[in-house]
């Protein structure tokens, strides 16, 4: 590889490293103020702070302090990211996909302050090709938080996930975070629909990743996994939040399309002991939300294209965004933030890079849509 | 610049007086001017008008083109716009103590002009008379000289400045949207000919400003395409802005004003440059009223316009209805859509081609017969100021300085004077999403309103297409649709032969004047041609992200037949 010299980017990063040096070198007097001030710009426009240039967790932790009573009052709040689905090619064959995936990570870069950690939701590749996979872990190096890495479809059917798994570790496992017990499916398995149909890696590949096609299974956590879960929660008192990272919605939304988990029912069932359940999942490219029973549920926006509302199926909780300008492939693409509140809740920020941001309250779905409606996202600039 | 003709050559247009004969009746007499203060009074100051500026992105060549942009005005401004009457140089505060000290601090700002002060020094040794009878002696040539050239240029001042192309412009122009028009005149602003009268006046009066030297026509001269052809524009005092002026001409049509959208209407923009400090320098709405009343005849004039005396929202109506009059279509690429096959070149045709296609520039400068614009009025960042801008820390401490007010004339001096000019219409929306974003432009006598972009630092329309093809320039909020063009060298000429075509009649000697000189430049001196990032061979920096890359548009040549030359209707 050629010498590297210093990008735009990199320079930007550079100066942003020394401003926060600087804003660290303020007095607590002085800072309060300036964030008191940027606070008080967001209050009189009526959002929440809902993006990087705000100090976010001050300002939340304000709106918090109301809220902190029930659940797990203690524990701290804290903030992840996400980036998903950038469905990345050989570099050769297409660059729109690698600047999504390399805008998201400047995106979670510029965070201030920093995430605690950043979920990628999976369909780092389009075709599980080693090159693609190992393009978006070369991109996903630069994030500069921990990350926690969750499969998609796109990454595992040419070689049945050994690649992802050299690359990034087991599929599916679980961590505790601050208070918050956190779970992370492979919820893309499929029944074998190739061996019958002599397919090759290649052809099996090219199946999942299309659409409307009746080939293809639908997709499952399986028996396996879900034994797995079991177990893995057993131990886990059930007035601990519970956190579910899945890169399939783990509802069924649209058949046809795959929006689909097809044991849904039992997982949620397994899931259904708890007070706090959040669900967050990429596979849909849109803005999507919805609550079953104890679970509330938030889909991620890919970095590669969004995809339409599928016909049928839409959750009526979701506030649907526009239809994407076609000539701007950020629009209706995006990444995200997840506050995970002292009770143990999560607020969702849609980043919709060519719109304003969306802040879904988990109040929100809570309600059943009776309070916190959030706004439609709009072009700002029109 | 072959591609323009057809409309241009008709008769109307050849009986409107010539540019060019404007231009060297200005330049003899701004030269008499010079040569007599040469002479008599002070060192000279160098009145290169009508030079082409070519290196205008280095400091001291911008001073220079302000001096003689400032002299041009001098001139060209010695007649009160709606008077009627000759006003001599020497009493409309032109001449004045003023001028004489701004000549001397022209001198001592600019050192390119010091040899020219050494010259003269030498000269005056040379000289067999001395003391003091020498310098009475030169004084009343230079006297003499100085009324001379008055009345030379007052004479060709009063027949020409300034002049029709300042005029209000008829609507029966080829390619005029009158149904758009009809919906952007505001319903409390209708156009009447008394109300354009008195904005025009104005637009033109140097008493509006903090200095009573700087009216708007200063930055949105009508001879130079309604800007100043500087890269940022210049107010009182010699002070420079941030940002490039845009064109007076079909801004009527603009859903909002300034690069970054700041005001929702002309008459929100007129406004503001007469209250920033480095633009007009007026102290305050108040102050600028009762400048306007102290002229004599304005108060007669608001009272039969809006049956009231001066104010000040009344000022920015009258000015915003004189700017509506502004309209500039009749173009040949107007012409051609409306069905005239030879009014442009095959040149243009193809470029028009590559327009909608693979250059992608219709995609925001679009164009169709409802709203013939070439603009959509959004917001976009390409990356230009993504060269100089850091954004993320200037984004910081805009929201910090915007904390503690950010009304519209706030916003207006983080734009106008401070590096976070850069952020666009960030400043506006404070959405991240917007940094480094500005509005659209038409492409409307574009070969008359050089140089490019917010701040004015593409030179050329080939620099400018080579902004383009390469991707802009890379930074975080890059819009999703720039992207590399893989334009090739014909593709980029053709492109700018159709750019041609946009110019109106009045322009077209200028214009191709422009087009000349830019292209003799794009043949030896193209700082923004990137081949290998245009062609996707060059990419992000990054471990392993070093190019090539993929997804280039197609050649135009592999498209089959190119409708464009299936031409117009």
């Amino acid at each position: 590889m050629a010498a590297r010299h210093k990008s735009v980017e990199t320079k930007f990063m550079e100066e942003r490293e020394e401003v926060l040096r600087g804003l660290r070198g303020l007095d607590r007097r002085s800072f309060l103020k300036v964030v008191a001030a940027t606070a008080g710009a967001v209050m009189a426009k009526g959002l929440i702070a809902p993006h990087s240039f705000q100090l976010v967790t001050i300002a939340n932790a304000a709106v918090e302090k109301g809220t902190s009573t029930n659940g797990m009052a203690g524990q701290p709040p804290f903030t992840f990211a996400y980036i998903s689905d950038t469905h990345l090619y050989e570099r050769t064959l297409n660059q729109r996909f690698i600047r999504g995936a390399l805008k998201a990570v400047e995106d979670v870069n510029a965070l201030d302050p920093q995430p605690d950690f950043v979920l990628f939701g999976g369909d780092l590749a389009q075709l599980g090709t080693a090159e693609e996979l190992e393009l978006g872990q070369q991109i996903l190096g630069e994030v500069k938080a921990p990350i926690k890495m969750m499969v998609g479809e796109h990454d595992w059917f040419l070689d049945m996930g050994d690649k992802w798994q050299e690359l990034f570790g087991p599929p599916n496992y679980s961590f505790e975070w601050k208070g918050v017990h956190v779970v992370v499916l492979m919820s893309v398995h499929e029944k074998d629909f190739w061996t019958a149909r002599k397919m090759t890696p290649q052809q099996r590949m090219g199946t999942v990743a299309g659409l409307d096609n009746g080939i293809q299974s639908r997709f499952e956590v399986g028996d396996e996994e879900r034994e797995w879960l079991k177990n893995d929660l057993a131990k886990v008192p059930t007035t601990t939040p519970i956190l579910v990272f899945s890169h399939s919605p783990l509802y069924k939304y649209y058949r046809n399309w795959n929006f689909w988990t097809d044991d849904a029912e039992q997982v949620q069932a397994i899931l259904r002991p708890y007070d706090k359940v959040t669900v967050i999942h990429g596979h849909t490219h849109q803005m999507l939300f919805n609550q079953i029973a104890n679970i509330s549920f938030y889909g991620m926006l890919s970095t590669a294209w969004p995809w339409p509302y599928a016909p049928q199926g839409l959750p009526a909780l979701t506030v649907q965004m526009n239809r994407a300008d076609p000539f701007d492939q950020f629009d209706a693409c995006g990444n995200g933030r997840m506050n995970v509140r002292a009770d143990g809740l999560v607020d969702k920020i849609y980043n919709l890079w060519d719109r304003n941001p969306v802040t879904v309250k988990a109040d929100y779905l809570r309600s059943r849509g009776k309070t916190y409606r959030p706004p439609a996202p709009q072009f700002a600039t029109y | 610049m072959a591609t323009i003709r057809g409309s241009a050559d008709n008769a109307a247009s050849a009986l409107r007086p010539k540019p060019r004969l404007k231009n060297l009746a200005r330049r003899a007499a701004v030269f008499t001017v010079g040569f007599a203060l040469h002479l008599g009074l002070f060192w000279p100051a160098r009145n290169g008008l009508g030079t082409r500026t070519d290196a205008l992105d280095s400091a001291p060549t911008r001073r220079l083109v302000a001096n003689q942009r400032r002299n041009s005005k001098r001139c060209a401004n010695t007649v009160r716009p709606g008077a009627g009457a000759l006003v001599p140089v020497t009493s409309g505060g032109r001449g004045s103590p003023h001028d004489r000290y701004r000549l001397r601090m022209n001198r001592v700002r600019f050192s390119g002009r010091r040899k020219v002060c050494v010259t003269a020094a030498r000269t005056a040794r040379h000289e067999p008379i001395t003391g003091a009878n020498m310098i009475r002696g030169r004084i009343w040539i230079g006297l003499i000289l100085i009324v001379a050239a008055t009345g030379i240029s007052a004479l060709i001042a009063s027949a020409q400045e300034p002049g029709p192309l300042a005029d209000p412009k008829s609507q029966s122009q080829v390619g005029f949207p009158a149904e758009l028009y009809s919906w952007v005149i505001p319903a409390d602003n209708p156009q009447t000919p008394a109300k354009i009268a008195l904005g025009k006046q104005l637009f033109f009066e140097d008493g509006l400003s903090g200095d009573g030297k700087v009216s708007c026509d200063q930055c949105h001269g009508p001879a130079k395409g309604f800007t100043d052809q500087l890269p940022t524009s210049m107010g009182i005092h010699g002070q420079f802005g941030q940002r490039n002026a845009p064109t007076i001409l079909n801004a009527l049509f603009s859903t909002t004003q300034f690069w970054d959208g700041r005001a929702a209407t002309l008459e929100d923009q007129a406004k503001q440059p007469i209250l920033n400090p480095i633009e007009m320098g007026v102290k305050s709405p108040q102050e600028a009223v009762a400048k306007i009343k102290a002229i004599p005849g304005y108060s007669d004039q608001f009272l039969k316009v809006f049956g009231h005396d001066v104010n000040y929202d009344d000022m920015a109506r009258a000015i915003a209805s004189y700017e509506r009059t502004q309209i500039a279509f009749d173009t040949p690429f107007d012409h051609y859509m409306a069905g005239d096959q030879s009014a442009i070149g095959d040149d243009a045709k193809r470029g028009w081609s590559i327009f909608n296609g693979k250059g992608r520039c219709m995609s925001c400068h679009g164009w169709n017969p409802t709203q013939p614009l070439f603009s959509e009025f959004k917001f976009h960042n390409i990356g230009v100021s993504a060269h100089k801008s850091d954004f993320v820390p200037l984004a910081r401490k805009a929201l910090a300085l915007l904390a503690s007010g950010s009304t519209p004339l706030d916003i207006d001096k983080l734009a106008i004077q401070t590096d976070m000019s850069g952020l666009g219409r960030f400043l506006v929306t404070k959405q991240p999403h917007d940094i480094g974003s500005f509005r659209t432009m038409g492409l409307r006598n574009l070969l008359v309103t050089q140089p490019y972009f917010h701040d004015g630092s593409q030179p050329t329309l080939w620099d400018t297409l080579d902004h383009y093809n390469k991707g802009g320039v890379q930074n975080p909020y890059l819009d999703g649709g720039i992207v590399p063009l893989g334009l090739s060298e014909s593709e980029e000429d053709d492109l700018v032969a159709f750019l041609a075509t946009l110019t109106s009649p009045e322009y077209e000697a200028m214009a191709k004047e422009e087009y000349d000189a830019q292209f003799k430049r794009s043949r030896t001196d193209r700082p923004q041609r990137d081949t290998e990032a245009a062609m996707g061979l060059k990419g992000r920096n990054g471990p392993g992200l070093g190019g090539p890359f993929g997804d280039i548009g197609p050649d135009q040549d592999q498209m089959g037949e190119n409708p464009a030359l299936l031409g117009g209707d």
